[in-house]
């Protein structure tokens, strides 16, 4: 790779500077170079990230809350917040609206699990979603194989989220019971 | 020949050469916070001189100064925190390049405060203005420059620094 830093400076030198950082700067020096790009997205360097000495700076309440709209529809809408300078919770970035949690039932059943490596699972009955708080990104996983015979429901008995080191990759589960 | 009675307060002292040909003395002791140099010492290279390739002139005499300070028995606490505060408040240029000495000489609480002073001068900054203190040449096109603000727009709000130091 035909890159200045590499001929400048050592990766590893460009590392440590980089792991000092906030996500919010490394999320901006993507941009700086093809190099940055690939560096700060590898599962290298996310990992050394990952396991580097966290201060309560890095610490946030996350909130979650649900509003009825139209059609007895809810939305949710997560909120980040920080206590650090006075009494009250002041949000450290915008709000986030999860656009695929909608459905039609109460969500009190929703399920915030985690946080396993800096990553929260959000499951309703048939949705999961990941979460990345600090880079605000969420992906919907793929719905469960196992599907739900009509006019029966589901009812969700216990839900998990884990590392698998085996496997290296995460794993979800959500055991349910079937009911009229 | 030390004999084995006075080797406790000898001194053994190692020359130090930048790339620039300049010759350094330094006491034992104090160098072999470097554990490259350490090991030279280790294996046996300390009677000749220690050629330094890859630092140069102006970075060794500030490494030599850090080294000095650092050294166990001359200085306290809390001269040792304002040598440091006054040190990094060198051009980020010469933090970077003593960065990049102390990576070679390994020299590891050296490395940590450069490290840490580097990322809090380019935290705020723009990704141009990270471009010229590395030296680097983008090689995004416009598009994908704009692709990547997208992705994570929230990275650049607030007030961004465009200052080269």
């Amino acid at each position: 790779m035909a890159d200045g830093i590499m001929k400048k400076m050592p990766e590893d030198v460009v590392i440590y500077i980089l792991l000092r950082l906030s996500v919010k700067s490394l999320m901006r020096f993507k941009g700086v170079s093809k190099t940055f790009y690939t560096l700060i997205q590898s599962s290298t360097f996310v990992n050394l990230y990952l396991y580097r000495t966290t201060t309560s700076k890095d610490e946030f309440i996350l909130l979650k809350r649900c509003f009825r709209q139209e059609n007895y529809r809810y939305k949710t809408i997560l909120s980040f917040l920080s206590g650090d300078d006075d009494d009250y919770l002041n949000p450290i970035f915008e709000d986030l609206d999860v656009t695929h949690l909608t459905s039609t039932y109460n969500f009190d059943h929703d399920q915030l699990i985690g946080p396993c490596h800096g990553l929260i699972a959000l499951m309703d009955y048939e949705t999961t979603i990941l979460f990345n708080p600090s880079t605000r990104n969420y992906r919907v996983l793929p719905p469960s194989p196992f599907g739900c015979p009509q006019h029966l429901y589901r009812n969700v008995q216990c839900v998990g989220f884990g590392f698998d080191p085996v496997f290296n990759d995460y794993k979800v589960i959500r055991i349910s019971e079937l009911t009229w | 020949m030390a004999e084995a009675s006075s080797s406790i307060t000898e001194k053994f002292f190692l020359t130090l050469k930048s790339s620039d040909g300049d010759e350094f003395v330094l006491e034992e002791s104090i160098a072999i916070q470097s554990i490259t140099i350490k090991n030279m010492v280790e294996d046996g290279c300390s009677s000749s001189v220690i050629p330094l390739s890859k630092v140069d002139t102006e970075t060794l005499i500030k490494v030599i100064e850090y080294m000095k300070m650092h050294s166990s028995t001359s200085s306290n606490e809390e001269e040792i925190e304002n040598f440091d505060k006054k040190f990094v408040s060198n051009s980020i240029n010469t933090i970077l390049n003593i960065l990049e000495a102390a990576n070679f000489l390994d020299i590891n609480n050296l490395l940590e405060l450069c490290a840490e002073a580097v990322a809090n001068r380019i935290k705020n900054k723009t990704p141009e203005a990270v471009r010229k203190i590395f030296n680097i040449t983008s090689d995004f096109t416009p598009e994908e420059e704009a692709e990547i603000r997208n992705e994570t727009p929230w990275a650049f709000e607030g007030n961004l620094d465009h200052s080269l130091d």
